[in-house]
């Protein structure tokens, strides 16, 4: 008696647990009726204003079209991992808002965009190169561009007033120029600086001089082209100057230069207006005293590294609701409301919105729009198909690891063929 | 004759199931205690198939593909094993976590049992102390790990400021980018979080030596030298031999520390298995290379966990 009371009581409690997963699958939005959810995925902005303008844009659409939605935001380091996840488990948002070469490493598994890429071109007076670079994968349009962050430099005016340089003279430099110029701050005890180290700042700042001084990871094919006289040259360039930067660039993270200028410490690094922005709001010390500049030109000419950013659809989330979100947040007023409010942060990828007066009017901002040096993301000039083995080169940063080996005492030669080796690998 | 008989009389009954030679009944697949037993150990097996050998070998086939996030992999055999092998920065990792391991865990078990010998002495606020002890240990890691990265800071950290102030260095400390420096600062925050639970361990161990030991032998003439060398180590080592291996298998697949102090640089300097798998496999979105990474630290568990068995069943003798 005892024991049928104990086997009734294990089959109720095996059938609850077996409807439970049914219930919670039966209760999900969209299958009883109510609106599915649309959800966007980001990462999070140095400049929290553009988070509280996304989610404001995105739910005024919401409101619009009667759907309830939601914006999430990862950090900067956990972005890429969550992305793979999505892409693997097939689970995940309904929009994400990806970087770089990404468009080219989940081409299998995003929405192909060709009519609505087309379409916002047009409305946006037509990409620019780089939006278009690594978007547009395999003949069709793998993401829509969204906006870019390039890495011009940020430097002390009264530093290099005193040290006898003009704005113009800092805006026109070369890289030889500037191993002057840091050798004078050294001396100062206000040092130049900027990352050798494993982050993602580091590959801004070294992909661009790599291509100033003529050398590249890879040529336009995709072949590897680490070693050469160029890269050499680069690397006998950044040991001369490392002597005059502080040891701990070699252990930067993204926040490293922003840590340098804020202190006071520093007199010139390459950023996103960040540093200049928190300047301007909380460090009234440097108030009124920062501005940007072009990268230095090298013998192959001046390169700004930049990281495009794209809104693209799962396929296994594909929706039209998630076309018209994208479709309203690239609508000119709210596009528009976006840029201005990062205090050109953002950057646009349409060349309609290179012109608009917030990088006039704001003076430090003069050097972002129109940006006058070559702007490539990591792994250039190589092709869109080889942008997964881009990805790898800059997640595993081995152009600034084979600077950093040079610079702690890798003889020249055998960094580049320890770099050589390393991409040989990825690029396979 | 006689004992013949009993034997076909009285039904053999092992663990109280069913008698042998009995057909077996619907109420006996229901209620035998076999079954029970069965059925207890299930949600156990089930939880164990679920979280450890089906991803193991979900593991173990992703590292045999070409897998690339979101596109079905290719078979490749063990081409992503000869490949990491002939990375520098694979190499690299083995290096580190050999010599993370190995003297993180030297260090543990070395101020372990020194701490261990200090608190069995203690006599006031003991119970006060051992729980103080246990904060790095029960502290979220990501966050002490956090804090110490400040402290490492070269401009601005405490550790460098402290000792410039004390006078015990004349320079600062490139604590996290020199690539020795950086493996001593990855080693030294292991051993902080580690510490207590080692110390807190053999301090079990040693409460539970019996006392009337040490005394016989000080009627013998034995020195501390000789009763620690005689007495301690001796009926420590089971316990001490466990803890170590145990802490082996947490170190060798440690994560947080190296990933928020160093995310594995200076120039890889740090990187262990678990760092440069995730950077390999979840970043770069090369699983199958992932996969293979994170199972080149297989056959060291697999021994460690062989030995760790080997040991926990000689502990009763």
């Amino acid at each position: 008696m005892k024991q049928a009371r104990v086997w009734s009581s294990c089959v109720v409690w095996a059938v609850i647990a077996l409807a439970l997963p049914l219930l919670v699958l039966v209760a999900r939005p969209g299958l009883c009726g109510t609106p599915a959810e649309v959800t966007l995925l980001t990462n999070t902005h140095f400049v929290p204003a553009f988070e509280t303008e996304l989610k404001k844009q995105v739910e005024a659409w919401g409101k619009q079209k009667g759907v309830p939605t939601r914006v999430d935001f990862v950090s900067s380091g956990e972005f890429n991992a969550k992305m793979v996840s999505e892409a693997e488990t097939k689970a995940g948002h309904d929009i994400v808002i990806i970087k770089q070469q990404q468009p080219a490493l989940f081409k299998d598994s995003l929405v192909d965009q060709d009519t609505l890429a087309t379409e916002l071109g047009t409305q946006h007076g037509g990409w620019l190169p780089i939006g278009e670079q690594h978007a547009f994968v395999d003949g069709h349009w793998k993401a829509i561009p969204f906006y870019h962050q390039s890495f011009p430099a940020v430097y002390r005016t009264d530093l290099f007033k005193e040290i006898g340089f003009t704005r113009e003279q800092v805006h026109n430099m070369t890289w030889d120029q500037f191993l002057e110029a840091a050798k004078k701050l050294h001396a100062k005890g206000k040092p130049v600086a900027f990352a050798i180290s494993q982050t993602d700042d580091a590959d801004n700042n070294l992909y661009a001089l790599l291509w100033a001084f003529g050398g590249s990871t890879v040529d336009k094919s995709g072949k590897v082209a680490i070693n050469s006289p160029q890269t050499a040259k680069a690397i006998e360039y950044v040991k001369e100057l490392a002597k005059y930067m502080p040891r701990d660039v070699l252990a930067w993270d993204d926040g490293g230069n922003n840590r340098f200028m804020l202190s006071g410490q520093g007199s010139y690094t390459f950023n996103p207006p960040s540093v200049w922005a928190t300047a301007e709001k909380d460090v009234p010390a440097l108030k009124g005293l920062l501005d940007h500049a072009p990268v230095p030109a090298g013998p192959a000419g001046r390169f700004r590294t930049t990281t495009a950013f794209y809104l693209a659809t799962w396929k296994f989330k594909a929706s039209p609701l998630a076309t018209d979100l994208i479709r309203f947040l690239m609508q000119k007023e709210n596009y528009r409301a976006q840029l201005e409010v990062t205090w050109g942060y953002n950057q646009p990828l349409g060349k309609a919105f290179t012109t608009l007066p917030i990088w006039r009017t704001n003076i430090p901002l003069n050097a972002y729009e129109p940006v006058v040096e070559t702007l490539a993301p990591m792994g250039w000039p190589g092709p869109s198909e080889k942008g997964p083995a881009a990805v790898k080169a800059w997640i595993m940063h081995i152009v600034p690891v084979m600077f950093a080996k040079a610079v702690t005492g890798t003889p020249t030669a055998e960094a580049i063929r320890w770099a050589e080796e390393e991409l040989r690998q990825l690029y396979r | 004759m006689g004992r013949r008989r009993a034997e076909a009389t009285v039904p053999v009954t092992p663990f109280g199931g069913r008698p042998l030679g009995r057909p077996p009944t619907a109420s006996w697949l229901w209620c035998g205690s076999e079954v029970t037993g069965v059925l207890f150990v299930l949600p156990a097996a089930l939880l164990v198939i679920g979280l450890v050998a089906y991803p193991f070998f979900y593991a173990l086939s992703l590292s045999l593909t070409a897998k690339q996030a979101g596109v079905p992999g290719q078979f490749v055999g063990l081409r992503n094993f000869v490949d990491l092998m002939q990375g520098e920065i694979f190499l690299r990792t083995i290096r580190n976590s050999f010599v993370f391991t190995g003297a993180a865990v030297a260090v543990k078990t070395v101020l372990g049992l020194g701490l261990a010998l200090l608190l069995q002495r203690a006599r006031v606020g003991r119970r006060a102390i051992r729980g103080l002890l246990l904060l790095p240990w029960v502290v979220p890691s990501t966050l002490s790990v956090l804090g110490w990265w400040w402290m490492f800071d070269p401009l601005f950290g405490v550790v460098n400021l402290g000792m410039l102030k004390l006078g015990l260095i004349g320079d600062r400390i490139p604590w996290l980018s020199d690539p020795i420096w950086a493996m001593v600062a990855v080693i030294i925050v292991n051993v902080w979080r580690g510490l207590p639970f080692f110390g807190i361990s053999f301090l079990a161990g040693l409460v539970s030596i019996p006392d009337e030991l040490y005394e016989a032998a000080q009627i013998d003439g034995a020195g501390k030298a000789t009763c620690f060398r005689r007495i301690t180590l001796p009926l420590l080592r089971p316990i001490l031999g466990m803890i170590v291996l145990y802490s082996v298998i947490m170190t060798v697949s440690d994560f947080n520390i190296v990933y928020i102090l160093t995310r594995g640089g200076p120039m890889n300097s740090t990187h262990l298995f678990a760092t440069f798998a995730y950077e390999m496999g979840l970043a770069a979105g090369d699983i199958g290379k992932g996969a293979a990474i994170s199972l080149f630290i297989f056959p060291v568990l697999a021994a460690v966990a062989f030995l760790q068995l080997r040991l926990t069943r000689r502990q009763p003798q």
